[in-house]
């Protein structure tokens, strides 16, 4: 009776073994880190080819930000990694319900040139930017450096 | 009201890289990860030492000047993003015809020499998943200017020349695309399979090409095709062997050459399905040409890649929605 168990276990085992394997071979492995914070890489394996996901990033400061991942292929005993794939995406300050002060100006600046400076002739409650800005050397691409930040007073 | 700024400027660059990655080069040296803005690409390799392996994100790395070069000179790996059809070469061949691809590309606008002092004999890749294109208004060429055994390049697009000024033994070339690839005394036993080569300069002789399509050769002597397509015989190679080629049929190969196997017929821009219909089969019983043999030619990296991405920030819940599939390599 118990050699008859042992032996249906086997069986069974045998046969979901393609089926466990089937799974495995689905799954997609990756990590991902926000900004440069490798150190606090998360290791996430998801079903499939599709990844979804929901971080809570409300503890990041607002401004410009970067959400790093890659993904990689388990070949024997070695991790075969693909390429870092690097996302930006923005933070805005919160927004003050009213506006106690008015905008005279504004500022900006390109890597580390001299900031341009703006002040209005009169101050304004609201003011949209939508102007074309005038790039000292024509970058690359989708190029924003890490340290891109831009000021307000 | 103020923040208004803000907001607009944070909404135009959130509109910008939506879906978008940033361009990156990324040095990984015993798992450590360090990345590199745009301007600063080239340092990721000078800062390499001998084992790293350096990622590229798509984009396009380098000014597209004749004056721009990289140097690769120690033994690192570099890996690109893949090749998009749309910068592919020869891309009206049937060849791509089927082939995955990634939709975005790591183009090297610029010149590549390859000189690793101390000729050493390289384990692992040195490049793949590149385009280095001719449409930049300059001819970029790819140089091995140091001696080297067991250069592999794969699954690139040179659309100008590969050379070599210096000893090499051993080259694989692997499912590349190559303008004008220069087989001469100075590459020793190159393995040439599953490429592409617009026009061959073969001035070595005795090499052997598998599973390959030509569009012109000069030279060429006493050199074996076999399982390739022969999309032009330019420049009449003399004294060589053909064996299971397909050619087309106005092709008149002289009376030194000799062909086993092999089918002369109107149109030999054919697809992996057309080739097998046809019975268009090599020697290793796969279809003749880039498709068949024994690494099938993809634009796709070997290494798992995002296919497609979104990456959103919702203000409302302080969230990042991120919405990646990835596939695995090929």
């Amino acid at each position: 009776m118990k050699g008859r168990h042992i032996f249906q276990l086997c069986l069974a085992l045998l046969l979901c073994y393609p089926l466990l394997l089937k799974a495995q071979s689905t799954q997609t492995n990756y990590q991902y880190w926000i900004d440069d914070n490798k150190e606090e890489a998360v290791y996430e394996t998801a079903d499939g080819e599709d990844i979804d996901l929901s971080i809570d990033v409300s503890a990041l400061s607002p401004g410009v930000h970067f959400y790093n991942m890659r993904a990689y292929e388990t070949v024997g005993t070695k991790k075969k990694w693909g390429t870092t794939y690097r996302y930006l995406f923005c933070i805005p300050r919160s927004q003050q319900e009213t506006a106690d002060r008015l905008i005279t100006g504004y500022t900006y600046a390109f890597e580390g040139n001299s900031p341009t400076v703006e002040v209005f002739d009169s101050p304004v409650e609201e003011y949209s930017l939508s102007e074309y800005l005038s790039v000292p050397q024509a970058p690359l691409p989708m190029v924003i450096d890490d340290d891109c930040s831009f000021m307000f007073d | 009201m103020k923040k208004l700024i803000t907001l607009t400027i944070c909404a135009l660059i959130g509109m910008t890289a939506y879906g978008a990655t940033v361009q990156r080069t990324i040095l990984s040296h015993k798992g450590q990860l360090t990345t590199y803005d745009a301007n600063h690409w080239k340092d990721a390799i000078n800062d390499a030492v001998a084992g790293d392996t350096v990622y590229f994100t798509s984009g396009v790395f380098g000014d597209g000047t004749a004056d721009d070069n990289l140097v690769i000179d120690k033994v690192v790996t570099l890996i690109g993003a893949g090749v998009a059809e749309s910068d592919a070469s020869f891309r009206d061949i049937a060849a791509y015809d089927g082939c995955a691809t990634t939709g975005a590309s790591t183009v090297l606008a610029t010149n590549i020499t390859i000189a690793i002092p101390g000729s050493p004999r390289l384990k692992s890749t040195l490049m793949e998943g590149f385009v280095v294109p001719s449409y930049y208004g300059f001819e970029p060429s790819v140089t091995i200017s140091e001696p080297v055994t067991d250069l592999i390049i794969k699954r690139c697009q040179f659309g100008e020349y590969l050379r070599a000024t210096a000893k090499v033994k051993g080259l694989v070339l692997e499912g590349c695309s190559v303008g004008r690839l220069v087989v001469d005394s100075n590459m020793e036993n190159p393995d040439v399979h599953n490429c592409l080569v617009g026009n061959l300069y073969a001035n070595a002789e005795g090499i052997e090409y598998t599973n390959c399509v030509f569009y012109g050769i000069e030279g060429a002597a006493n050199c074996t095709f076999e399982n390739c397509i022969m999309n032009s015989n330019r420049g009449n190679p003399d004294y060589c062997t053909y064996v299971n080629c397909l050619y087309l049929n106005w092709v008149s190969f002289g009376d030194h050459n000799s062909t086993e196997g092999c089918w002369a017929i109107d149109d030999v821009n054919l697809t992996e399905s057309q080739l097998q219909l046809g019975g268009y089969i090599g020697t290793d019983g796969t279809v003749v040409g880039p498709l068949g043999g024994p690494a099938p030619f993809t634009l796709i990296p070997s290494h798992p890649y995002v296919e497609s991405s979104s990456v959103t920030y919702n203000k409302s819940t302080k969230k990042l929605n991120v919405k990646v599939t990835v596939k695995k390599g090929k």
